[in-house]
């Protein structure tokens, strides 16, 4: 195409650590819906000794685990990434921020066009971004209080480091209502970042999809990264 | 000391309050001089409020030790109300000099009414000026029964006396001991553990004895095997409630309350409410007949912003959620195809429109 080139615009840690957390989260959404409805159990009669919840519970907790240590490298990476720190592109920046009005527009069809997202669409990054953060804190401290663990050097027993999350939440059992209503909240905001996502794609052509797999995309020419004296790669335009 | 029991049942007795205590077998001998020292008997006034004497009624099936060597040997029951001998001036006179002495264990039983103070009334006074009156010199003041700690069934909505438990009503520092009814397996140790140390045992945030009530009954539950292994009573009078699978999806409570119920069990040691076949209703907990309610659901339900009095479950409100979010991106798809944005642009494969690249003007900054 003759103003758009194809660069790579994705670092290979970012794209690992994207589906990591996508992983994460959907093995937490399985084995928290189980945990709250067992629906199904593995063997039968008395002498199963299969420990079906047991198993899904221990699943929940690592994958926890799992999911807390790569967001955190994700938010690390994000502001002090020396490969591509790029908290502007995909948090509530001020350019993201800016661009949310002419977004908005685009996607409600009052508009055909959009200046050029570096990443992710300011509708995603300055309202379901922050949106997950919080509920990240929320899921991660509920979920710590009902862990109830004599692990992590007794921080997460309910009467010590996490002790005043029920309160808040007005008892242990609203506590769980809430943490388990997250598993929506992530379905139905996971649901409309992947569709914006395709129709962003579908209508400029730009491989944005892909590159969540690929990492590669089209951008326009001037905004394509060059090579200064140095060697480095420098960031046109802006 | 002289009491009705003999030396083994003593040194028994010794011995289950150390392991309830938490202390290692070598400190029997010290629980042992505690109860000795306690021949002198410690003042206790129990005074009773908004309740249903089922905390006293509990308390006076404790069977080891029985309730006689409770009160007649180990404490000095100064006041209360259903089983003291005195009546009338007497007992008030009993009861004026304890106060004034001062160093006495206030035991309170149900729940304070602030609200409507002459909903309860005792020779003219409110439960309020009551409580003040008693809680003023105490060196501790133990709250039994889930009413005396947060108010219990008196102050479930719509709460019309605004009853209280009694730290609530007047802030004072109180010992819970809750339960509808409490376990006397429970308040036995907590008044020896101040016998034993001379001050309070620390408390968690409901102000309940952390060495008591820090874990769960779900953690310590005899059904627990069943709730790992996926085993549920999905209805009562079916095969596996004969089995004795766990109740979880009965509305069991036991993963949100704080007891030892499935150590110490009830009635000299006999049962439990899990063992008899009900799931827990969470009688330990806070506000219980409004927070667990309804009992035999899993979650609760919680309330529709804007729709008074509208409750639902939080599957309905989920799974809604999740049918609107599907639905709008629906619409929208539809919509988009509709404006053409899913249509091949002419110059496709030759470059991107010239609108779109003219409208690229916005940088990254």
């Amino acid at each position: 195409m003759a103003d758009e080139v194809e660069i790579k615009q994705r670092h290979w840690v970012y794209i690992l650590l994207h589906w990591l957390i996508v992983g994460c989260l959907v093995m937490l959404g399985i084995t928290g819906y189980y945990i709250h409805h067992p629906f199904f159990h593995i063997g039968s009669g008395e002498d199963n000794l299969f420990m079906t919840m047991a198993w899904i519970r221990w699943i929940h907790f690592v994958t926890a685990a799992v999911l807390i240590e790569s967001t955190a490298v994700r938010f690390e990476l994000a502001f002090f990434s020396h490969f591509d720190a790029d908290w502007r592109d995909i948090g509530p920046s001020m350019k993201n921020i800016r661009a949310l009005p002419e977004a908005i527009s685009y996607y409600l069809f009052l508009r055909k066009d959009h200046r050029y997202w570096r990443k992710l669409n300011p509708v995603v990054a300055t309202i379901i971004i922050p949106v997950w953060l919080i509920f990240f804190v929320i899921a991660v401290l509920t979920g710590f209080s009902m862990f109830n663990s004599q692990f992590f050097w007794g921080l997460t027993q309910t009467s010590t480091i996490v002790g005043w999350v029920p309160k808040v939440f007005g008892g242990e059992e609203n506590m769980r209502t809430w943490h388990f209503y997250l598993i929506w909240v992530f379905a139905c905001t996971g649901a409309v970042c992947v569709y914006l996502s395709i129709i962003r794609s579908a209508d400029e052509r730009d491989r944005t999809f892909r590159s969540i797999f690929s990492g590669r995309r089209l951008v326009p020419r001037k905004f394509a990264p060059i090579r200064g004296a140095s060697g480095r790669k420098k960031q046109r335009g802006g | 000391m002289r009491m009705d029991m003999n030396r083994r049942d003593f040194i028994r007795l010794c011995g289950g309050t150390a392991a309830m205590l938490g202390l290692s077998y070598s400190w029997v001998p010290e629980i042992a001089q505690a109860l000795e020292q306690a021949a002198k008997r410690p003042p206790v006034i129990w005074m009773s409020f908004m309740e249903c004497t089922g905390c006293l009624e509990s308390f006076a099936k404790s069977v080891n030790p029985s309730t006689a060597d409770i009160v007649l040997d180990i404490i000095s029951l100064n006041y209360q109300e259903n089983i003291m001998a005195a009546a009338g001036t007497q007992a008030e006179a009993d009861l004026k000099k304890t106060i004034g002495q001062g160093g006495y264990i206030a035991v309170i039983e149900g729940a304070i009414a602030v609200g409507i103070p002459e909903a309860m009334m005792v020779a003219g006074k409110t439960s309020l000026e009551l409580v003040k009156e008693l809680t003023q010199n105490a060196a501790a003041t133990l709250c039994v029964g889930t009413c005396a700690a947060y108010g219990g069934v008196q102050a479930m909505r719509p709460n019309p006396t605004g009853a209280k438990g009694v730290k609530d009503a007047i802030g004072a520092k109180t010992v819970n001991v809750p339960g509808c009814p409490p376990n006397p397996a429970h308040m036995l140790p907590t008044i020896v553990h101040y016998l034993l140390f001379n001050k309070i045992p620390d408390l968690d945030s409901d102000g309940r004895p952390l060495f008591l009530y820090e874990q769960k009954i779900h953690d310590n539950c005899e059904r627990r095997a069943h709730f790992d292994a996926g085993r549920y009573v999905t209805q009562f009078g079916s095969k596996e409630e004969t089995l004795q699978y766990c109740l979880y999806k009965m509305g069991c409570k036991g993963p949100e309350t704080h007891s030892p119920c499935p150590k110490t069990l009830w009635n000299n040691k006999q049962s439990w409410c899990v063992k008899c076949g009900n799931g827990c209703i969470g009688c330990m907990e806070p506000n219980f007949w409004d927070r667990f309610e309804d009992f035999y659901q899993q979650l609760p339900n919680v309330p529709i912003p804007g729709f008074v009095g509208v409750e639902t479950s939080a599957d309905w409100i989920g799974s809604t959620l999740v049918t609107a979010t599907m639905a709008g991106v629906g619409i929208h798809a539809v919509t988009t195809a509709a404006k053409g944005r899913f249509k091949k642009h002419p110059e496709e494969g030759e470059g991107p429109p010239p609108a779109k690249t003219e409208a690229s003007q916005g940088s990254e900054d």
